[in-house]
């Protein structure tokens, strides 16, 4: 008896799978990991929205051109991620069901490296910008004065360069680790197996 | 197609997902979360089904699409499933030991040697299989070649 016979022969009944069926289709959410990235892009853009339009009103409120040349760079920054995210939302939305093995799983590999980079770009920004805020915030309330009185002394300006430099490597390093320690596996199996169907011999 | 036209085409077609299934999960729980998985990215995917192929052949391609984009792991061990109903026939029935090799042989594959075998064994021939992989044809007899002499092995080692 060949390969082809005895495959045959194998049980494609499962009484387990068969109940299962029974229910109807699932109504549980998907565990595509794609479908969890879609998720997480929507909650950062509607984020990141509120954040424009906080910065938005910083700018109207303060109209100092230190504040515009700061602020304006950052909420540029931010409206260029937001734009990013959303074309990443939609192209993710299509059903590709029509697709072969090997471009379905390039485009889950290339949808998950896209999610990193947008994440890792918008971190770059966000970490300085959270370092120095906290930084001055935390010292403003410690002394129990305004942010101007505090940041006035140049002990605070160079401890402030140093906390932000001190603080973004580390927080783009904690970044990195969660997204491989998330997806990482996942990705490099991906890449494994793209690989390996293209490799020729 | 309504839901319930979709739910007996799945059910006439049932048999390629559960040996799909039964090639790719490490345990029961993963083996339900993949069949459920399947049926939830077919139905989505149903609208699109267009009828140039046959439902069987479809509904394979989702599957393996599915499988191979879901699992966050390899692990080559070996399956034991539990609630398996034929644990029983198999220790009895020689011939069953035989075609259960045979599935414990191309578990013991790389992820996507079992999908191109899987594909060889249930008659699809290399053009199809080369469609629904997408690597060329002559790609595909050279895999399978190889495929072949690795279960060959395989299966004289576990004699």
């Amino acid at each position: 008896m060949n390969w082809e016979d005895k495959w045959k022969e194998i049980s494609s009944e499962d009484d387990m799978l068969s109940n299962l069926i029974e229910r109807g289709v699932p109504t549980t959410p998907s565990k595509d990991p794609l479908q969890k990235i879609k998720k997480g892009l929507l909650i950062n853009a509607c984020i990141g929205i509120v954040v424009a339009v906080g910065y938005l009103l910083v700018m109207i409120f303060f109209p100092v051109w230190q504040v515009f040349l700061c602020i304006g760079i950052v909420f540029l920054f931010t409206v260029w991620i937001l734009m990013k995210s959303w074309k990443l939302y939609f192209n993710m939305n299509k059903s590709r069901n029509e697709n072969s093995l090997l471009e379905e799983m390039k485009r889950h590999y290339q949808g998950i490296k896209d999610w990193m980079n947008i994440q890792q770009r918008a971190g770059l920004l966000i970490y300085p910008v959270a370092a120095a805020g906290g930084f001055m915030v935390g010292g403003s309330l410690g002394a129990g004065k305004p942010i101007s009185v505090v940041m006035s002394k140049p002990v605070m300006l160079v401890a402030l360069v140093i906390v932000v430099a001190m603080l973004v490597p580390v927080c783009v390093y904690l970044a990195k680790w969660l997204n491989r320690r998330y997806f990482g596996k996942y990705a490099e199996l991906l890449k494994e197996n793209i690989e390996r169907l293209q490799k020729e011999n | 197609m309504t839901e319930a036209e979709f739910l007996i085409q799945v059910k006439l077609n049932q048999g390629i997902i559960y040996k799909l299934v039964s090639l790719y999960a490490v345990d029961s729980e993963e083996k339900k979360d993949l069949y459920q998985e399947i049926i939830l990215q077919a139905w989505k995917g149903i609208k699109n089904f267009r009828g140039d192929s046959k439902f069987s052949t479809w509904l394979y391609r989702v599957s393996l699409n599915t499988i191979l984009t879901l699992k966050r792991k390899e692990q080559m061990i070996e399956y034991k499933d539990t609630l398996d109903p034929y644990a029983d026939l198999i220790q009895s029935d020689p011939s069953r030991v035989d075609t259960e090799n045979i599935r414990q042989a191309i578990r013991q594959l790389h992820a996507t040697d079992r999908a191109i075998i899987s594909l060889h064994l249930d008659g699809y021939d290399n053009g199809e299989i080369s469609t629904m992989i997408g690597i060329s044809n002559n790609h595909v007899s050279v895999k399978l070649h190889r495929i072949k002499q690795q279960l060959s092995k395989i299966l004289k080692t576990a004699e």
